[in-house]
Formats: C-alpha cells, sequence, structure tokens
C-alpha cells in the first residue's frame, strides 16, 4: 500500500512547483525531478520506519562528541 | 636554505621564512610569478591580490625579524575557496547572483588563518554556490585540472584542488557538503581533509546545506594539512556545533610504524569497487599501509545506500530553502544546471526532511558502533572513475545528471551525512597520468588517526611529491 501512496508524479510536481513555488515546469523536466524525488523520498520513508517516539534531531553533535574515543 | 622556493612544502617553507633564509616577500613574489604563468591556463584564481599580499609578506618579514613569529602560517602564501567572508571584502560563492555581495563580518576560519599570519594571495575558483562537481563554470569560465588541461579539476572546490596541486600556494581552506575537500584532492592529487561535524566553526562561510557542511583544508602533504587544520579548529562562540571543542594538537613526525592500525576495506563493491585502473592503485596502497604494519580487513559498512538517501535529502530540502528567493525570482542568474538542481529540494516534504534528520544520531551511533569498534579507519577509493574530460563530464544531459552526480559522490557522501572526518590522499596514477587518491575515514573527532596513517604512508611513498607539468 505504502509504495502506490508515496509516487510522486510529474503531474502533481508541475502543480506542486506553480501553486507552492511560483515556478512554471516543463512535462519532461517534471518527470526529470520526479524521478530524483520519488527515490530520495522514498527511501527515507522506508528508512523511517525504524523511528522510535523519542529520536530527537538535535542530539546530533552530542552523539558524535559520545562517540569520540 | 630553500633551492626550489615552489617545490618545498609548507612545512619547509614556513621553517625557512622563520630562519630567514628566504624572505616571505621572496616566497610571495615566486607565486604570484607562478600564478601569473599558470592562471591562463588553468583558472583556478578568481582575483589575484598581489599588491596587498605583498604588502602583508613585507609585515610578516618585519614582525618575524623582531622575534615575533606567530606560528607555522606566518608569512606563508595561501587562498581559499571564495566562500569565507571578510568584513568588507567581496566574497562571490563563484556566482552572477552574489558578484558584488560585501559581507559585514569576518567568519571564524579567515579570522584565525589571518591571524595566524598568512600572505593572502586572492579568492580561488568554485562551482556556483558550491553545485557541482566538475568544475565547468558559466560566470568564470571552466577552472582546469593542472595534469591535464583537458580534464576537469572536480568541485565544488575547484582552484582549491588545482592551486595546491600546481604549486601556486601552499594550502587552501575550503567546503566540504557531499565530497567538495576530498574529490577535487583526488582528481587532482593533494591531500584534502574534511573535518569531524564540529570540529571547525562554520560562521561566516556561505552555506550549501547547514546540516552537512564542514569547512576543511587542502595541501600537499598530510603533515600540512595537519597544520592548516591546527590553526582552523577548535570552539567558536558563533558556531554551536564547536561547543566544547577543544583546538588540538596533531604530531607531525610520521610513525615509525602502523602495528595495530587496524584498515576496514568495505565489501559493498556496488559502491566502492572502482574502475579498474583506480582499483590497481588502491590495492597499492593498501599493500603499503600492510608493509606499515596496518591490519587490512573486511567490513561491511551498514545502511550504506540509505545513509546515501538520507543525504541527498537533508542536502536538497536546505539548498532549496537556502536559494527559494532567488531560484523563484531570478532563476536566469543561474547557470541552468544549478537551478535544476536547486529546484528538486521543493518537492522534498518537511515531514521526510525532518525524518532524515531524526535518524541522524540513531544512524550514526549504530553505524559508528558497528565499524569503528572493530578497525580504527575504513579505506576506500575517493572516487571510484578516473578522471573525466571535460567533453564527457558536461555531456550528461539533466535526466542523467542526478546518477552522475550519485556516481561521483557515493564514496564521499556518506561521512558527510555521519559527520565523520575524511581525507584524500594521493597515491598513484591512471595509466593516462592522471591522480588517484584513497580516501580514509575514521570515528568522530579521530583526525589523528587519520593524519597518523596518511603521514605514515608518504614516508614510505612520493606520489605527493611529483608535480604536475607546467604545459598542456
Amino acid at each position: 500500500m505504502g509504495d502506490r501512496q508515496l509516487k510522486i508524479d510529474a503531474k502533481l510536481i508541475q502543480e506542486e512547483a506553480a501553486q507552492k513555488h511560483g515556478i512554471l515546469l516543463s512535462e519532461q523536466r517534471a518527470a526529470e525531478l520526479a524521478q530524483e524525488v520519488n527515490r530520495l523520498n522514498s527511501a527515507t520513508a522506508e528508512a523511517a520506519k525504524a523511528i522510535d517516539l523519542n529520536d530527537d534531531p538535535t542530539v546530533f553533535t552530542a552523539t558524535l562528541r559520545q562517540l569520540k574515543r | 636554505m630553500v633551492d626550489d622556493i615552489a617545490g618545498a612544502t609548507l612545512t619547509e617553507v614556513s621553517a625557512a621564512i622563520q630562519r630567514g633564509d628566504v624572505s616571505s616577500v621572496e616566497v610571495t613574489r615566486t607565486c604570484l610569478e607562478r600564478i601569473e604563468a599558470q592562471q591562463s591556463r588553468i583558472n583556478c584564481f578568481v582575483s589575484v591580490r598581489a599588491e596587498s599580499a605583498l604588502v602583508a609578506a613585507a609585515e610578516a618579514d618585519a614582525e618575524i625579524s623582531r622575534g615575533a613569529w606567530r606560528g607555522p602560517l606566518h608569512g606563508v602564501p595561501l587562498a581559499h575557496k571564495d566562500m569565507f567572508y571578510r568584513a568588507g571584502e567581496v566574497t562571490s560563492f563563484g556566482s552572477k547572483i552574489c558578484k558584488d555581495y560585501v559581507p559585514s563580518e569576518t567568519s571564524d576560519v579567515m579570522a584565525s588563518i589571518d591571524g595566524a599570519g598568512a600572505v593572502d594571495l586572492g579568492p580561488l575558483h568554485m562551482t556556483e554556490f558550491a553545485v557541482g562537481h566538475t568544475g565547468a563554470h558559466e560566470h568564470l569560465g571552466f577552472c582546469r585540472n593542472p595534469w591535464n588541461a583537458d580534464r576537469i579539476p572536480g568541485g565544488s572546490s575547484s582552484g582549491s584542488g588545482a592551486a595546491v596541486a600546481a604549486r601556486l600556494i601552499y594550502g587552501s581552506v575550503a567546503s566540504d557538503t557531499g565530497g567538495s575537500c576530498r574529490l577535487p584532492a583526488s582528481m587532482c592529487g593533494v591531500v584534502g581533509i574534511k573535518p569531524t561535524f564540529g570540529l571547525v566553526s562554520r560562521f561566516g562561510g556561505m552555506p550549501r546545506a547547514w546540516s552537512l557542511d564542514v569547512f576543511g583544508v587542502y595541501a600537499r602533504t598530510v603533515e600540512d594539512a595537519g597544520v592548516l587544520l591546527e590553526v582552523i579548529a577548535g570552539e567558536s562562540e558563533q558556531d554551536p556545533a564547536t561547543y566544547g571543542t577543544p583546538r588540538p594538537t596533531y604530531d607531525r613526525e610520521p610513525p615509525t610504524d602502523l602495528a595495530g592500525f587496524k584498515i576496514g576495506v568495505p565489501t559493498d563493491e556496488a559502491i566502492f569497487r572502482a574502475d579498474p585502473a583506480v582499483q590497481s592503485v588502491v590495492d597499492a596502497a593498501l599493500e603499503e599501509l600492510r608493509l606499515l604494519g596496518c591490519e587490512i580487513v573486511e567490513i561491511h559498512l551498514p545502511d550504506i545506500d540509505t545513509i546515501a538517501a538520507l543525504g541527498g535529502t537533508i542536502l536538497l530540502a536546505e539548498a532549496a530553502t537556502i536559494h527559494d528567493e532567488w531560484v523563484r525570482e531570478i532563476p536566469d542568474q543561474y547557470a541552468e544546471a544549478v537551478v535544476w538542481r536547486l529546484q528538486q529540494g521543493h518537492h522534498i516534504p518537511a515531514t521526510r526532511y525532518l525524518q532524515a534528520q531524526r535518524l541522524r544520531p540513531r544512524i550514526t551511533k549504530e553505524f559508528v558502533t558497528s565499524v569503528y569498534d572493530s578497525v580504527d579507519a575504513v579505506l576506500t577509493p575517493t572516487i571510484t572513475m578516473p578522471v573525466l574530460d571535460f567533453e564527457t563530464a558536461n555531456s550528461f544531459n539533466s535526466a542523467e545528471a542526478s546518477g552522475e552526480i550519485f556516481e561521483t559522490t557515493k564514496c564521499t557522501v556518506w561521512a558527510n551525512y555521519l559527520g565523520l572526518p575524511g581525507m584524500s590522499v594521493p597515491c598513484g596514477f591512471t595509466p593516462d597520468g592522471l591522480p588517484v587518491g584513497f580516501q580514509i575515514v575514521a570515528r568522530p573527532f579521530d583526525e589523528a588517526a587519520l593524519l597518523a596513517l596518511g603521514r605514515g604512508y608518504q614516508s614510505r611513498t612520493s606520489w605527493h611529491d611529483r608535480r604536475p607539468p607546467e604545459t598542456g
């Protein structure tokens, strides 16, 4: 179910660019953007299944310091 | 005495200036003459500040002669990527949009470099807003590889790699968001260090993607790179990521052996297996390290594809945010390939961006525990492809560009998402005479391990002493 819902097609990219950002894209360009955006969004969504309620992005630099030898 | 000023390393020329064997003015004049001879061929400077450089060199000589030596950069000619602010001086980021941008503040890295008494020769070429990895440039003209002017120098810090390799300067400060300190270093045959996220203050430098940007160094030798890194590293009140970071001091002498040092070589062949012409050079470097006493073991890097995608998600979203107004209002002021790359981030949902950020501490902890509890460093090719010519590098159409960027940065970008320190070290040449570098990546804040490994390797090899031709 997830894959189908997560796919952004070229038409949506075109509409999003126009309506949210005021940018007019050709169909070809929108299709190219959709390809890369789908790759990243899908990989992130898949990885996000491992996220816990308490995963906090602001502790990244503290994590690096804790991992120092 | 220094018989060959241009051929000397930063450390050698610094010692000669301190002893009074050669003056900073003489060294600076030599660099300026070499720039004048080479600039039309490799185009690595945006502009050359000859007059102010000679004034600064004369001041350095005067200070040193009265016993006020400031340290190893005093009187040494350097130049830096055109993205670090100095109050009142134009900083243009390789762009048409900011060609007249005059910042009101000075970056921490330039304050440190200037405070150490270095002589600045002028801003260096970079790809537009640090987007791109070839050195091709619609506004500034192409920066070219000193080993062969038909080949790319890499990017985004194109000028830093080319100028250090061509012996026009002794070192350079640059930035690395996905490989920009390591890729041109590999392609130009010099050393490039991307430090741990939080070791060097980012205050006063052009942002490419706040979460991934780090400022690093270029030099001909690992020893020189360590000297530069010592000067720019440490805590700054102006960059919270550096809080609690002490100013490091690194050993200068090469280790006599590296017995007990364990190097992991990734088994993920789809990512790290290089073109045969590159792989054979990297394999020979591994053999040298084995002879130094290193233990070489195979290792699996967990989630490496996912890590690259999460880094890409953050990079595109942050870059689109930084450039949002200009991309909408004045897109024609960018090169087409640059504006197209920046537009991608408009279609990353905020939830995906934040998921990539939320996963970062967890994945970093799991990765470091899994990998660096069993090895001291990971070694890969810096880039798996031989150095491309401009015709090939510029032939990719917009549909192919993302795949080509992935191919170029797949060995480097994971270290940015994980915040780990990495270094590219020159280790030989492909049969067509273009440099190859290996990359080593260590655990957080273990730059000392990278430097020890690199100094040990360079004590046994002389690739870093090879000089590119001055014509052709």
